[in-house]
């Protein structure tokens, strides 16, 4: 019974999302002036969220492990992830204008995982130690809340500029405000900063106590840390200097490319591990 | 409801009379109130008065008159105390083409200023008028009923009111979309001029509540900044101003200079690069335009608030064919509910002139049965429904598919005689 319902919401998961995309495109292209107050879309991707949610549990209760081993669970929890810090941030700024954009990313992971969805032999640590299963649960978290905020970034630089250019154009007429963007951006890399926290303390703990010959030094690990750092004293820094502007756009969208890119560079050449099937 | 009765309009606007012209023949409330209830009695129709700052309109619904305006002239001129030989033309519109003035009016294809907002919601206050009227008004309700239709749906479905037209608001429109809203932002007025004065009004009536207003006369400048409950500051604490302003607006007679990309440099640096909106609608200009090099300062000045106003406006005209194309479905319908109308009462009348010749066929019969009578009235409603049955669906379906003429209605009303019909009846009544 609760395998049948697990494959229906695998089908079912980006067809929802999808109809929520077409409530939040509708929602994007309405003039500003003629949008509802009580936009139904935000009420549709909670119900969508928790439907992903319950599907999530379900299928970690029927495989017995947190559905992290292959590639399309990783691609799920990501969609799921990315829906979940949109819906945070949207519901903080009270924005609904950027939720196209990011739930066009939840389809399209969602669908990717719905595809490649297959029963994968889970590694014996995700079965042994489930501290295991919660480190890699709030480093995606983390990774994807800092994607977000890359995100809102990029839109604060693109608006910054057509505002600079004086040609006003699609994006100026259809993103939210400067600063709505500045707030979303920053909330979303607070989220990072606290999710990839709790992962990398999670991920010492299960090394420290689990592994026996784990090296602290592997690439992988030491960039990770460093960019956390890097978030973290980034972030208070700004808090603290109440730095803002085009520059912190910059900052906040180079310091995530810098670290997808130190990324690919140490998967692509050099670490044995963390890598999905 | 006949089809000898029709509906005109009388129009006086900016684009067939003078200002003075236009000013004179403006209606009050009470003005309207008046001439409404005189016409009424007079001319026995219903009538609306849409009177504004650009235009002053009559609508008037009854028997047609050949010269509609010579009959209202005298009235007009009663009211507004004015010389009927004095009055101007005016454009005059009849039956469709009057609804398609009035839905044009309410859509602000005819405004002054194109896609304007106010319009509408004057509209609203004549239907609104019409409905607390004490006497029948029903056919110009459900005219303005269509053109506030008009309106809403050429506000949702265009953006012909879209977009600031002015230069004041399109700066608060380009200030909002780096602020979100004003609340809790600094507004600094440089200048204490009159557009110093209307930008400032501006942003207050956007939500701004903080100003700080800087300007050479100490007099002007406090004046001004006590209307807005906002501080004076001497000109020469500009710098440090800026550094707290959120948005900062220059207009100033002044022929140099007033903030130079140096001095702007050290405002960002001292600021940490918040964005700051910088407004120099000043002539010659008063901020150095290389300040607009400088990352997160956003400088506008009046060339470019104009481009924008320009653009704004070229939007909304892009926008007049899709409105008009709301308008003439609109028509359309309108017209389909004037015919629907028309025909109701001929159906009405003519079911009942049959039903009338039916009984007083039967009651010749006196010396029948009651089961025979009984029988013979089953038949004669069974046959007058029959021979009714093709003449009122072709009514119907010529309403439906929008080709029945008042030449069709005006012979099956002679064919039976249903005018002197409906006049007894009324009389006996």
């Amino acid at each position: 019974m609760m395998s049948t319902l697990i494959q229906i919401l695998e089908i079912a998961l980006p067809l929802m999302y999808g109809l929520v995309f077409a409530v939040y495109v509708r929602h994007f292209l309405t003039e500003s002036g003629q949008k509802s107050q009580s936009f139904v879309g935000s009420r549709l991707l909670y119900g969508v969220l928790g439907i992903h949610l319950s599907y999530l549990v379900m299928h970690g209760v029927n495989i017995e492990h947190i559905p992290v081993a292959s590639r399309a669970e990783f691609l799920s929890l990501v969609a799921f992830c990315i829906a979940l810090v949109y819906a945070f941030v949207e519901r903080s700024q009270r924005e609904a204008d950027t939720g196209v954009f990011f739930i066009a990313l939840a389809i399209a992971t969602q669908t990717w995982s719905s595809i490649l969805i297959k029963p994968a032999q889970p590694p014996e640590l995700l079965t042994e130690y489930p501290v295991y299963g919660i480190h890699v649960l709030f480093t995606v978290f983390g990774f994807t809340a800092l994607a977000v905020s890359a995100l809102y970034a990029l839109m604060y630089i693109l608006l910054s500029r057509q505002l600079k250019s004086r040609n006003l154009g699609v994006i100026f007429r259809r993103l939210p405000p400067l600063s709505s963007l500045e707030k979303m951006s920053r909330l979303a890399t607070l989220c990072g900063i606290i999710f990839l926290g709790i992962g990398l303390a999670t991920g010492h703990f299960v090394a420290t106590y689990a592994l026996d010959d784990f090296n602290f030094l592997d690439p992988k690990i030491i960039i990770t840390y460093v960019a956390w750092f890097a978030y973290a004293v980034g972030y208070a820094v700004v808090k603290i200097r109440r730095l803002s502007g085009l520059r912190m756009g910059y900052l906040a969208l180079g310091a995530y490319l810098l670290l997808i890119a130190s990324m690919v560079v140490v998967n692509t050449f050099l670490s044995s591990f963390h890598s999905f099937q | 409801m006949s089809s000898h009765q029709q509906l005109t309009a009388i129009s006086f606007s900016h684009h067939n009379t003078e200002l003075d012209a236009r000013d004179a023949l403006a209606f009050s409330a009470d003005d309207v109130e008046t001439f409404v209830a005189a016409c009424a009695q007079t001319l026995g129709c219903e009538i609306a008065v849409l009177s504004t700052c650009n235009r002053t309109e009559f609508y008037l619904f009854g028997i047609r008159f050949h010269e509609m305006w010579q009959k209202l002239k005298p009235m007009v001129a009663t009211t507004r105390d004015l010389d009927p030989d004095d009055l101007p033309d005016p454009h005059v519109f009849y039956g469709d083409d009057a609804a398609r003035h009035l839905f044009r009016v309410a859509a602000s294809l005819e405004s002054v200023a194109l896609g304007e907002n106010e319009i509408l919601g004057q509209v609203k206050d004549v239907h609104e008028r019409i409905l607390r009227r004490s006497g029948r008004t029903p056919v110009l309700d459900q005219l303005f009923q269509f053109a506030i239709r008009v309106g809403k749906q050429v506000r949702t479905e265009t953006t012909l009111c879209r977009g600031a037209l002015s230069v004041s608001s399109a700066a608060v429109d380009l200030a909002s979309k780096i602020f979100g809203d004003f609340t809790s932002r600094n507004v600094l007025i440089v200048g204490a001029g009159e557009t110093a004065e209307t930008a400032a009004m501006h942003f207050q009536s956007s939500g701004a509540t903080s100003f700080t207003v800087l300007n050479r006369s100490q007099d002007r400048g406090r004046r001004l900044a006590e209307r807005f409950d906002g501080v004076y500051q001497p000109l020469d604490t500009l710098v440090q101003a800026c550094e707290k302003a959120d948005v900062a607006v220059f207009a100033t007679g002044a022929q140099e200079h007033l903030l130079t990309h140096p001095q702007m440099k050290r405002v960002m640096k001292a600021r940490s690069y918040r964005p700051i909106f910088l407004i120099d609608i000043s002539n010659p200009r008063n901020i150095d335009p290389d300040v607009s090099r400088l990352d997160s300062a956003f400088l506008y000045n009046m060339d470019d608030l104009q481009q924008v106003v320009e653009a704004n406006l070229a939007t909304r005209k892009e926008q007049i064919p899709a409105a008009c194309r709301i308008i003439d479905h609109m028509v359309g319908e309108w017209s389909s509910w004037r015919q629907s109308m028309q025909v109701t009462p001929t159906i009405a009348s003519l079911a009942q002139f049959f039903d009338q010749v039916r009984t007083q066929e039967i009651a010749r019969h006196n010396g029948i049965s009651e089961e025979k009578r009984a029988m013979l009235d089953d038949f004669s409603r069974g046959l007058v429904k029959k021979l009714l049955h093709n003449p009122i669906m072709y009514l119907r379906r010529s309403v439906d598919d929008d080709t029945l003429s008042p030449e069709d209605l005006e012979l099956i009303r002679s064919l039976y005689d249903l005018d002197s019909f409906q006049h007894e009846n009324s009389d006996e009544t």
